[in-house]
Formats: structure tokens, C-alpha cells, sequence
């Protein structure tokens, strides 16, 4: 009826279970009203656009190993759920051995904002345009669910059903992600576009990583996420097949990139049309696979 | 003379205050007892009101009022014009339909306030606001300018027989005797789109009717305390003594908080007689999106009439103002356009016919530039498809059409926003633009380096845009001078104060007439009860209006300490000199007397005064100007552009300026920096995306975007003074000069950039993704 022209946080009550089993316990008894709560950057906006309405906000940043960001030379990462983008940035971990995830993560907002964000949020946010999901999603990341029942994990790759949809259900509380170990010689980029260089939610965002591997005819494996551009954040495996099997050249780049704005359906909004989003998923593809190359060369 | 403080780079006077958190905005005012407002808003930018249920509101706990229309009786009426027809222009159509305090019958554009709660908290009144009922019938919507005018248009206003608020034809010469003798006549539709002008600080009152003392106290983030202190007093049954207004520290004005009595701004001192209880109303960033005022959207039809050798024979201009749903500030903006519309160029032959239309979206009163960017956008646009067409360089075609110095004072033959006869006042053109040609190194980057750049494969192109901006309008404004005992000066004067410097310019102003320290004049700025006359800050006149009142109190105040002393020190006055905060001799240093003794003197407490003497070392004086000073400068920018993304880097960009006397270098480029950043803004960030149905689809700064310190270049400054022979100090204003060229300097800088494609820009703003739609659609078009 009205324009809520006076946006603030609608009335809710915070909860903070104390552990996981409690939490996923609350949370299981009030489905549709309970959400879980972490660094609240995107909750407490649709919150206060009224976009969801949540009864309660069960925070598990303090439930066991939320926080912890471990890296093991066998195993890979594990970024808990509580972990903010800072923290990742700063990490000589994430830095040695991951850096397009501290890249991404650099392309969030701002400073104090990431404060606050955290990466699984991002993930389980599931916005398309989430900047830190690229990274995850080229490093096969894995998800750790904790659900009524006990744990059990979940590719990042099957994650997704839509704009805000996952497939979480009532009482699963992601409490870490997991990447494996990076391939090794591996080269990554992500590049954002936004309306200005500072802050700007991502237009269009292109995560790149490739890596020598014998087995595939064209001696390499390149990895493409997008953002922004489809219901999800979309991995174009029609380009990195090609990729796998043609000689890497600006021409099969150029393809590629092709092969990759083909295959997402982006919307117009405000931001851009989705014209110019798909010729810019050629350009943006284009160029993330071409730097991506000349590291690799 | 060679000046001590006027032209000196001073630091501000006002920044520790500001910088350390100590300076007092209306959100810092809080008093004991004081209530909190909010606002219920129509969703709907059209729709009839059939009914309003507040009675649950009301029955909040910690609610004290809830008013609707209804509740207001007699005292519901709408806002008062702030400016009227131009009496001088025959043949004017103007509808006045003013914004009303809350909606009674019908909903005009979203965000359009229905009711005010006021409540024990803010947090409550907002509660409150969700539990009234209201039934609305939705209408139709005009949201497109074109479609407004149409036969059988719905009506924005149901008594009127259309949607034309206003109506203006302006000529001189003979238009079409001028067309049929030109070798080139070039037609075009070009569209003007409305931003927002985001000031840091959004609009915000705290009104105080104290019944004991039976006085009024409103602190109000108005750029024009003493005109809101009389229509407060008139609207109120009040003497204007019992009505003191505080305009304190702004965080912006840019023009939106010169428009007077938005409907919060009457409410709630309205609300706080009937409650007698202090109450507070800040306006929230989204409220600012939908209910403060807005600017520059217009459509042209426009025709350029050239000969062979690029000179122009005349003007035509067929254009549609967009001025929201209602039009309190009459014909201010598109009379700025008509006047910017010739620019700085020699134009004979014109005519221009606006018609102001209706619509269902946010009023438009000026927003920094006022008309004049649209006027300047639309003739440097034209010059630069002339140019093309007839194979004439960008810079040279400009040079055949300016003005020239001997035929200053120039007379237009049209009437300015002031209803006066347009005169520019004078100047000196091509200097400034040969300064601006310099500082960017025109001939060699166009001749060197762009042809290197292109071979590189780099899209960098140069823009060169000169520009006129009509300044320091009357009618007036005021001062009072006083040299205390303590020998530093006071000043009071009537304008509010919004980050220009006034703290600074004008101490500078005073301490040249009596010689003390800039430090040592303190400014008051924007409070009633220190100076009780004057109009505002608008329209870039603080520094030439209130600037020479200052100045012209301050002499007289000069000639009262040099009177005095000359006794005292029984030297004539030509002997004596102001310095240090003393009166003293020339030649004798030693014999002289402090400012703060002879104000004690000048204020005797025994004996006998001669006839005719004023107390103290005080005086008042106003300053008027026959007519407005016009400012001259022109903008150069190098850019590159991305050709896969069409995001664009600035990698040089010039202001030259020419206001007249510069008071302070310091403040000047802050101001014209502020401008060009605004500009930057209008030019390819900023537009505000309404529907079919009049929503605003971009309501916040997620989706609207402003620049930041990352889109800024380093902007160099120049500076060439031509004084105005209107006034003393010879200043021209400047405050609005930063923006005013800046989307016609983009279009030029971004159609030279792309020097390989048949691009033609027609609108503003630009953003990336348009100039790419563009781009596609030329491709097409081939």
C-alpha cells in the first residue's frame, strides 16, 4: 500500500545457540522463520527492504569451527563459515596458494564492509553477481552442512537452484567450505566489472583458472565462472571443454570466450542491459583467458 | 591597489571546527522533551485518496499526534510561489499549482507525504506509520514529458485543461529570414535526463514553540533562512520576532534546499504550536530520493542555422521542460536554459519556445547549474556536429562565434530568470579559452600524441568546452559590520551557509577594509536574529551579493574608525593606515591606537556626542545588483576508452575560470572541484530511472551511483579575472561553474575518442552501458 520510505530492521529476535546441534535443532523447529546469521551484509538489507521477514536470526559465528581458516599441505583449505573477507585477504595461505580467492574477496564493497562479509555467506546468499563464488567454484569447492541428522558435504558445483535458492534445507547450517588443493602450476584471474571501480556490485564478473594437464589434448584445464549473468553463478563448460581439446591460441581463446557469453541468458536491470552483459562476458572471458595464458606460457 | 586578503589562498576558518566534529548540524540538535516525526508516504505516483483510517496509530503507546489533511482545517494550504510569472514577457502562459503540506484528495507522485506521526522516539513513529489504513485508487500515470502534452493525457491537475503548466516564447532577430541565408541548417532531437543532487546531508528540521515565552525556534537545513522565518511568521498568525530561524552548518545545499516550504517544512513547526513540544524530522536517504527536488529533464527540438564558413546565423529551440507535479519555482529553469542556450557565442537570429509540462514524478526546482547545463549542452553539441559537417576544427568554429571583448556590455534581447533584460555584464573569451588550449597542450596531443595513441590502438580523444554561467542575481542582501572592544570584527549577514567558505571569503572581504587578522572576523551566517534581512544562497551569488554588502558595510565602517581616530591621534586621516588590528600613522608606527580601544570610545559612557554621531564602530549596508554578473570558463579533458567495456579513465582534465575578482584561490578550486565532480556525475553516473508509472526504479545509492574519490581526476585550476563592472569587489559567482560544462566536455571527449565510428551523441547523462547501446545501434544504422 505504502512506500516503506522509513527503511529500518522490522522487530526480530537473535539467537545464539551454543552448539551446532542446537542450532540446526532451532532452526528445524521454526522452517520459513528461523534463518541462520552470519555477517549479516545481505540479510539485514533485505530485512530492512522487506524482502524477508525472519522471525529469528541464529547466529553461528562462535559454534565450533566457524572461525577457524586451516590449511593443510595434503588436503587443502577449509574457510569456516564465520571467517570474514578480510581475514581470507590477509591469510599468507590463501596468498601463497590460492590468490584468485583473495583476489575476489578484494573486489568486495569496501574495507569495512568485509569486515563483516564472510565468503560462505556469499555463497549462501546465493546472488548471482556474489564475487567470492568464482574462486570457490574453479577450485571445486565442497561445502560442509551441518544438518539435524549429523554433517555431510556438498560440491559447490551442484549448490546452486536459482536466485536465492539453494539447496539447503530447514536446520542446514554451511559451516565451512572446502577447497582442495590448488592444481598444481595453476594461474588465476577474476575480473569485475561495475559501473565505477570502487563498490559497485559486479555487472559482470569472469573467474579464470588454468593449469598444465598431460592428460587433455591441449595439454591444459581451464576453469570459467561467471557472474552475474544467469539465475546462478554460471560455469560455461561448453568453453572449457573446448578449451581441453583445441590448441591454446588467441583464436580458440577467442572462441571461447564466445562458446562462454553463448552460454549465459543475462537479464536487463538498471545496472546494464543484458546485451551489453553477454558482449561483455566475449570481452571480459577473452581477456581473463588470455592472462591467465600468458602466465601459463 | 594591491590587496593584503582579498585573492590570498587562506585556509578556512570554519575547517577545525568541521574537522574536529565540533560544528553544530540540524541532527546535533537535541532537546529535552522533544518528539520525533515520521512521514506516511503514497506508493503510488498517482492516485485518488478515498479514505485514511489513523485511529490505530494513534492508539500506539508513546504516539502523541498522528495529522492527515483533514486534521489540519483551515491551516491546510498549499505552499507559497517562490517565484512568479515573468511580468515583463507578453503572451506567458503559467499555471501555478503549489505542493501542499498532505495530500487531501489526490496523490501526485510517489513519495508524496499523506500523514505525519508524531511520536515519544523515531523508532515508534515509524511503527506507527505502518499501522494507518489508507485506500487509495490508483490513476494512471504521466511520466513521459511527449506523452504529458497528448490529446486526452490523463491530468495531473483534474482543474486544468492540460498537463502545460507554462508556456514562454523568447525571440530576437528573425530565426527564419536567418535560416533561408544559411548555407547549413542542422535539426535535432536532444534529451536532458533528471538525477538527483545527493548532498551529503539530507534535508532536516527541529521547530520549538515555546508557549511561556510565545516563540518559535526552527533549526532547518534551508539555504534561505530569513524568506522561510517570513513565511513561517505569515503562515503561523506570528510577528517574524517571535520566529527564529537557524539555518546551522549544511551538508549540502546544490539547490533542492533552496526550495521553500516543502510540506515537512511547514509541518512540523505547524505541529509543534498545536503540541507545544519540540520535535524533530530527519529526512532519510530514500524519502530524499522520492520527496526532495530533482532537476534536468527536458527534450529540444532544436535547429542550428550556420554559414559556409562555420558562423552562426541562428538559433531555434522547441523545447519541453519536465517540471514534477507541481511548479512552485515558476519559470526559473527553463529561463536559464533559454539564456544559456546562445552560450558564450555572437547569435543574432533566435528563438526558443518552452513549454513546462506536468507529470507524476518528484518536483523540479534547481539543482546546482539550474537550466544552464542543458542550455550549454545543447548549443556546444550542435558546434560540434557543425564543425564535422563543414569541416571546420573543434576549437575554430568556437573562436568565429565568441563574443567578442569590445561588444561588452553584451545585450541579449531575452529576459533572464530574473525577468530582467539578459546583459552579459562582460568579458574576455578567447583568452580564457586559449589558457584552457594551453594548459592541456591542444596542438600537440591532437597533432603528437593522439595520432601515437591511436596507432597504439588506445581510444583517447580530447574535449574542449567553453561555457557562460549567469551569476549574482538580485535582489539583494545584507551586513552588519561591528569592531568590538575585544578589536576583532563580527559579521552578521542573511544567507545560509552549505560548505562555500563563507566563514573564510567574507572575514577576507572585512579584514582588507580594516586591517586585522582574517582569523580575527568571526561570520555569522544563516540565523535570523542576527540579521533579520536577505533572500539566500542560490544561484552563485553569495560571494558577489552577500560578498559586496559585506564589503560596502565594512567600508563605511572604515570611514567611521578613520574619522574617529584622526582625533585621537590628531593626524588627517590620509595619514592614517589600518594594520595589525590598529589605527596608526603612516610614517610614525609607534603613534597609533587598537580597533578595540576606539570601539570603546566610539561608545562613550559620559559626556556629549555631537549631532548626527552613531554609536560604535558599526554599520549595515545592502548591496543589489542592476543585474546578474555573467562568469565565462571553458573545460578541457583528455580520455581514454575502453573500447570492450566503454568504461572511460580521465587522464587530464582543465578548468579555466574567469569569475572576475578570485577572493580566495583555495576556496574557488574546492568549489569548481566539488562541480566538476557533480558534472562527472550528471555526465555518465547519475540518472534517475522512472517508469511508465512514475515509480522511481533506482531509490538508492546501491543503484544510483555517484562518483567517488576512485572516478575524480586531479583537476588543474587556472584563473583569468575579468572584473564585473556590476559591483565593487568586481566578482562574478562561480559556485555552479564546476558543473555546468561537464556533459557537453564528455560527449565531445568521447565522440573525438571514438574517432573510427559515425557516433552521434544526443542525450545526457551516458553511463557504459548506454554509450555501448549506442554504439550497437550506430552499428546498425551503417
Amino acid at each position: 500500500m505504502t512506500i516503506n520510505t522509513h527503511p529500518t530492521l522490522p522487530e526480530f529476535e537473535y539467537v545464539r545457540p551454543e552448539t551446532l546441534a542446537e542450532a540446526s535443532e532451532f532452526l528445524t523447529r521454526y522452517p520459513g522463520e528461523a534463518r541462520p546469521f552470519l555477517g549479516g551484509t545481505d540479510i539485514f538489507v533485505r530485512m530492512r527492504d522487506g524482502l524477508i521477514t525472519p522471525n529469528f536470526l541464529v547466529d553461528v559465528k562462535k559454534l565450533d569451527g566457524t572461525n577457524d581458516l586451516r590449511f593443510e599441505p595434503q588436503a587443502g583449505l577449509t574457510l569456516g563459515a564465520a571467517v570474514n573477507m578480510n581475514r581470507v585477504i590477509a591469510s599468507r595461505e590463501v596468498q601463497a596458494h590460492y590468490p584468485l580467492l583473495a583476489e575476489a574477496c578484494r573486489s568486495v564493497a569496501s574495507y569495512q564492509l568485509r569486515t563483516r562479509a564472510t565468503v560462505v555467506g556469499n555463497i549462501c546468499n546465493a546472488s548471482p553477481a556474489g564475487d567470492t563464488i568464482g574462486a570457490c567454484l574453479v577450485f571445486n569447492g565442497v561445502l560442509h552442512i551441518h544438518e539435524v541428522n549429523g554433517l555431510r558435504q556438498e560440491p559447490l558445483a551442484e549448490f546452486f537452484l536459482g536466485p536465492g535458492k539453494t539447496t539447503l534445507k530447514p536446520g542446514d547450517i554451511v559451516t565451512a567450505i572446502h577447497l582442495p588443493l590448488p592444481p598444481k602450476g595453476c594461474a588465476g584471474v577474476y575480473l569485475k566489472l561495475g559501473r565505477n571501480k570502487l563498490s559497485d556490485l559486479s555487472l559482470v564478473g569472469v573467474t579464470a583458472l588454468g593449469h598444465p594437464d598431460p592428460s587433455l589434448p591441449s595439454g591444459y584445464r581451464f576453469r570459467l565462472a561467471l557472474a552475474s549473468v544467469a539465475p546462478v553463478p554460471l560455469v560455461p563448460t561448453q568453453a572449457e571443454t573446448y578449451l581441453a581439446n583445441q590448441p591454446i591460441t588467441p583464436e580458440t581463446i577467442r572462441e571461447a570466450a564466445h562458446l562462454a557469453a553463448e552460454a549465459c541468458a543475462p537479464i536487463d536491470d538498471l545496472r546494464g542491459s543484458a546485451r551489453y552483459r553477454k558482449e561483455m562476458v566475449r570481452n571480459l572471458s577473452a581477456k581473463a583467458l588470455s592472462e591467465v595464458w600468458e602466465k601459463l606460457k | 591597489m594591491t590587496k593584503k586578503f582579498i585573492g590570498k589562498r587562506v585556509k578556512r576558518n570554519e575547517d577545525p571546527r568541521l574537522l574536529t566534529g565540533q560544528a553544530l548540524f540540524v541532527d546535533d540538535v537535541e532537546i529535552p522533551g522533544m518528539l520525533h516525526a515520521a512521514f506516511l508516504r503514497s506508493d503510488y505516483a498517482h492516485a485518488r485518496l478515498l479514505s485514511i483510517d489513523v485511529s490505530a496509530a494513534r492508539q500506539r503507546p508513546g504516539v502523541v499526534a498522528v495529522f492527515t489533511a483533514e486534521d489540519m482545517g483551515e491551516d491546510w494550504q498549499p505552499g507559497p510561489p517562490l517565484v512568479s510569472p515573468p511580468p515583463t514577457a507578453k503572451d506567458v502562459i503559467f499555471h501555478s499549482r503549489r505542493q501542499v503540506p498532505l495530500v487531501k484528495d489526490k496523490v501526485r507522485h510517489a513519495g508524496e507525504a499523506i500523514a505525519v506521526v508524531i511520536a515519544e522516539s523515531r523508532y515508534i513513529a515509524e511503527d506507527a506509520v505502518e499501522d494507518i489504513l489508507v485506500e487509495l485508487e490508483p490513476l494512471e500515470a504521466v511520466s513521459d514529458l511527449e506523452k504529458s502534452l497528448q490529446e486526452g493525457s490523463t491530468l495531473v491537475h483534474d482543474d486544468l485543461e492540460s498537463n502545460l503548466a507554462a508556456h514562454l516564447i523568447q525571440k530576437k532577430g528573425d530565426y527564419e529570414a536567418a535560416r533561408e541565408k544559411a548555407d547549413l541548417v542542422i535539426t535535432r532531437r536532444i534529451v536532458t535526463d533528471r538525477g538527483a543532487a545527493a548532498a551529503m546531508e539530507n534535508r532536516g528540521i527541529v521547530a520549538h514553540w515555546d508557549e511561556k515565552s510565545q516563540h518559535l525556534t526552527v533549526w532547518d537545513t534551508t539555504q534561505a533562512p530569513i524568506p522561510i522565518r517570513n513565511g513561517l511568521a505569515a503562515r503561523l498568525g506570528l510577528s517574524a520576532n517571535q520566529v527564529r530561524v537557524i539555518a546551522p552548518f549544511v551538508g549540502g545545499g546544490f539547490g533542492p534546499k533552496m526550495m521553500m516550504f516543502y510540506p515537512e517544512e511547514m509541518l512540523i513547526p505547524w505541529a509543534s504550536m498545536k503540541l507545544s513540544r519540540p520535535i524533530k524530522w530527519i529526512e532519510d536517504r530514500r524519502e530524499n530520493f522520492y520527496a526532495t527536488t530533482q532537476e534536468r529533464g527536458q527534450n529540444h527540438d532544436v535547429e542550428l542555422a550556420l554559414s559556409r564558413d562555420g558562423h552562426i546565423l541562428g538559433l531555434k529551440d522547441v523545447f519541453l521542460h519536465d517540471t514534477g507535479a507541481y511548479d512552485p519555482y515558476g519559470l526559473t529553469i527553463p529561463l536559464n536554459t533559454q539564456c544559456h542556450l546562445m552560450g558564450p557565442y555572437d547569435i543574432e537570429n533566435f528563438t526558443s519556445e518552452v513549454s513546462v509540462v506536468f507529470t507524476n514524478k518528484t518536483l523540479v526546482t534547481p539543482v546546482r547549474g539550474a537550466g544552464r547545463p542543458q542550455g550549454i549542452f545543447i548549443i556546444e553539441r550542435l558546434l560540434d556536429i557543425a564543425a564535422k559537417e563543414l569541416g571546420i576544427d573543434q576549437v575554430e568554429i568556437r573562436k568565429r562565434n565568441l563574443i567578442p571583448p569590445e561588444a561588452f556590455p553584451y545585450e541579449h534581447k531575452i529576459i533572464d530568470q530574473a525577468f530582467a533584460p539578459l546583459v552579459l555584464d562582460s568579458g574576455n573569451y578567447w583568452p580564457v579559452m586559449k589558457k584552457a588550449l594551453d594548459m592541456i597542450g591542444y596542438d600537440q596531443f591532437v597533432k603528437e600524441e593522439q595520432p601515437r595513441l591511436r596507432a597504439e590502438g588506445k581510444y583517447v580523444g580530447i574535449g574542449i568546452t567553453p561555457f557562460i554561467e549567469s551569476t549574482g542575481v538580485g535582489p539583494y542582501e545584507g551586513a552588519r559590520v561591528t569592531v568590538e572592544a575585544s578589536g576583532k570584527v563580527f559579521v552578521a549577514t542573511g544567507v545560509g551557509t552549505q560548505g562555500q567558505g563563507h566563514f573564510t571569503t567574507f572575514a577576507q572581504i572585512v579584514a582588507e577594509q580594516l586591517g586585522v587578522a582574517v582569523s580575527d572576523v568571526r561570520i555569522v551566517t544563516g540565523d535570523t536574529t542576527e540579521f533579520h534581512w536577505g533572500t539566500g544562497t542560490f544561484a552563485s551569488r553569495g560571494a558577489v551579493v552577500a560578498g559586496n554588502a559585506i564589503h560596502a558595510s565594512a567600508s563605511i565602517v572604515r570611514q567611521k574608525v578613520l574619522k574617529l581616530a584622526c582625533k585621537i591621534l590628531e593626524t588627517p586621516e590620509e595619514e592614517l593606515e589600518l594594520e595589525c588590528g590598529l589605527v596608526r600613522v603612516a610614517d610614525t608606527p609607534h603613534k597609533s591606537i587598537s580597533l578595540g580601544e576606539l570601539a570603546l570610545l566610539a561608545n562613550p559612557l559620559r559626556g556629549a556626542v555631537e549631532p548626527g554621531t552613531e554609536p560604535g564602530l558599526e554599520a549595515t549596508a545592502y548591496f543589489g545588483p542592476q543585474y546578474g554578473a555573467t562568469a565565462f570558463g571553458t573545460h578541457a579533458m583528455i580520455i581514454e576508452i575502453d573500447p570492450e567495456t566503454m568504461m572511460i579513465a580521465i587522464k587530464r582534465y582543465i578548468t579555466v575560470e574567469d569569475c572576475g575578482t578570485v577572493l580566495n584561490p583555495l576556496i574557488l578550486e574546492g568549489q569548481i572541484h566539488g562541480g566538476v565532480s557533480m558534472g562527472i556525475g550528471n555526465a555518465y553516473y547519475e540518472k534517475l530511472h522512472f517508469d511508465e508509472n512514475g515509480q522511481l526504479l533506482n531509490a538508492s545509492f546501491a543503484d544510483y551511483l555517484i562518483p567517488s574519490a576512485t572516478e575524480m581526476p586531479r583537476i588543474e585550476v587556472g584563473h583569468v579575472e575579468t572584473t564585473s563592472p556590476l559591483n565593487e569587489l568586481g566578482t562574478k559567482g562561480v559556485g555552479e561553474a564546476g558543473t555546468i560544462p561537464v556533459p557537453a566536455l564528455f560527449s565531445q571527449a568521447i565522440e573525438n575518442a571514438l574517432y573510427n565510428r559515425e557516433l552521434e551523441i544526443l542525450e545526457t547523462p551516458l553511463s557504459p552501458n548506454r554509450l555501448f547501446e549506442l554504439l550497437v545501434n550506430e552499428e546498425k544504422s551503417r
